[in-house]
């Protein structure tokens, strides 16, 4: 059966994604490119690493996105865990828009995140 | 069997279908990473993978070409050609350029079960243990074997089968050139492959056809008698693995990153001998950003060039350069380039990093103006316009 993250992999521009919970447990990924699980994980913890490193009592970092070059890494905050999304594409924020409208109804349904939006 | 296998293809849905059906029945408990970006598949060390399934037309590159190449960087991964338009000219070549077999891709449903016998034909144990009938119990050491193929100023590949492990040791002209396994290459896959007992091993010698990278300088009798020492002594760069990311920043990370030369700058002239913060400097705010509150630049040792508005100098300055160290083993993981921009959107307030491979400039802004977004663009704009 085709998982949430392999059906995220038809978004266009999709390399990668991962979601890590805050367990540092891989909740799960899908990988257009020759990318392996552990790579992932690693990428998505340091992200996490970031977000809690850079949080305090009045602010919480909630996304981030990453230049590589012509690449974006997407990252995005829940309370359940770290979602991590690498794309083969610049992004600007109405790519972001699209982006996300494309991928939260996805992890809603599949119960990985509460929110729907 | 196999543990790794890569399928190289433009086509998602069918890459989808063959993954799902090589790790669920063919050969579970096996990885499947899939590569759909040509350009990313010349890039990929064929040597992690036992089994390689390709397309003969990718987008981009030629698929034919793309086999050659990695069949050459390793010889013991099997590959497999897949067209949708197959002919006997494109055939012959696949099977000259190392592929096991040469499938038409399946179109309809029906076709499955067929196309997936002939993938297990090729990696099942059964076909395995084809693959090494050739191969005779070694009765004489292996070093032994090598030492002869050496002086006898032979071209062959010597290839060594132990159990569901395969080892190459290439000879040319009577030098030792090259030596692979799964996962490594060079002097650690000879030295590993020289720990296999003898009694465990089988050899056949082959006439060397293909003439891989030489990944060994040592003449063959400093390989030999340095063998004895076993191989921990040997890392080798083609087979490192990425190293875990660090969960803290080491406290002296910056301290040791001040003990580095300070760079050939105008502006650190004269300032080198007086520590990081003695070179800060406040400078004026040419940026009218109702929402950006500071902004400052550091160099790429963490030092603290200059800055706007910067109420504590020593933790905007590690601030910085906690984020770049983390970006760098981000950019490590996904074999790239270090990060050009970073964006992190708070509830209070938002970052914004431009990197160059000089320095680092990084602006802060409040979160709830109507004019973040456009300010933050505006600086990165003059970040590049001011080439940092």
């Amino acid at each position: 059966m085709e998982t949430v993250f392999e059906h995220m992999m038809q978004i266009e521009g999709m390399l990668a994604t991962a979601f890590v919970n805050f367990d540092n447990t891989l909740a799960g990924w899908a990988a257009n490119t020759a990318i392996n699980p552990e790579q992932l994980q690693q990428i998505a913890q340091t992200c996490a690493h970031i977000f809690q490193s850079m949080s305090s009592d009045d602010q919480t970092l909630l996304t981030g996105n990453v230049a590589f070059g012509e690449r974006t890494l997407v990252m995005r905050q829940f309370a359940e865990g770290m979602l991590i999304i690498y794309l083969d594409s610049p992004v600007n924020n109405e790519v972001l828009v699209w982006l996300w409208d494309q991928v939260m109804p996805l992890l809603s349904e599949a119960g990985i995140v509460a929110e729907a939006a | 069997m196999i543990s790794r296998a890569l399928i190289l293809s433009n086509q998602r849905p069918y890459a989808n279908s063959l993954k799902g059906l090589l790790e669920e029945k063919v050969a579970p408990g096996s990885r499947v990473d899939v590569e759909t970006d040509a350009l990313r598949a010349m890039q990929i060390s064929p040597r992690a993978y036992n089994l390689i399934i390709l397309d003969a037309e990718l987008s981009g590159t030629d698929g034919l070409q793309l086999l050659l190449m990695k069949k050459r960087q390793s010889t013991a991964t099997k590959f497999i050609m897949v067209s949708d338009f197959p002919n006997e000219l494109t055939r012959l070549q696949a099977f000259q350029n190392g592929a096991s077999v040469y499938l038409v891709r399946p179109a309809a449903e029906s076709a499955w079960s067929a196309f997936m016998r002939e993938i297990t034909e090729v990696i099942n144990p059964g076909a395995a243990s084809k693959g090494n009938a050739d191969a005779t119990p070694a009765t004489v050491p292996l070093a032994d074997t090598i030492q002869t193929e050496c002086l006898s100023g032979h071209s062959t590949v010597v290839q060594v089968y132990r159990g569901d492990e395969i080892g190459d040791i290439f000879v040319y002209q009577g030098d030792l050139y090259h030596a692979q396994c799964a996962g490594m290459s060079g002097p650690r896959a000879f030295f590993y492959i020289l720990t296999w007992p003898m009694e465990e091993i089988a050899l056949k010698t082959l006439k060397l056809t293909h003439i891989p990278p030489q990944t060994i300088d040592a003449s063959w009798q400093q390989m030999l008698e340095e063998s004895q020492r076993g191989p921990e002594a040997y890392p080798n760069e083609d087979s490192a693995t990425i190293l875990p990311v660090h969960d803290e920043v080491p406290e002296h990370a910056v301290e040791l990153a001040h003990m580095e030369a300070p760079p050939l700058d105008a502006a650190d002239e004269g300032a080198a001998d007086h520590g990081p913060i003695s070179q800060f400097g406040q400078v004026e705010n040419e940026l009218q950003l109702p929402s950006l509150t500071a902004h400052w630049k550091i160099n790429l040792m963490g030092d603290l060039l200059e800055g706007f508005n910067v109420d504590d100098p020593d933790q905007a300055g590690i601030v910085s350069f906690f984020l770049y160290r983390k970006l760098a083993d981000v950019a490590v993981a996904l074999e790239s380039d270090y990060f050009t921009r970073l964006s992190l959107q708070g509830t209070t307030y938002s970052h914004e990093l431009v990197a160059d491979n000089f320095s680092v400039k990084h602006g802060l802004f409040r979160s709830e103006e109507p004019s973040c977004e456009q300010d933050r663009e505006a600086f990165v704009a003059w970040c590049y316009g001011n080439s940092l």
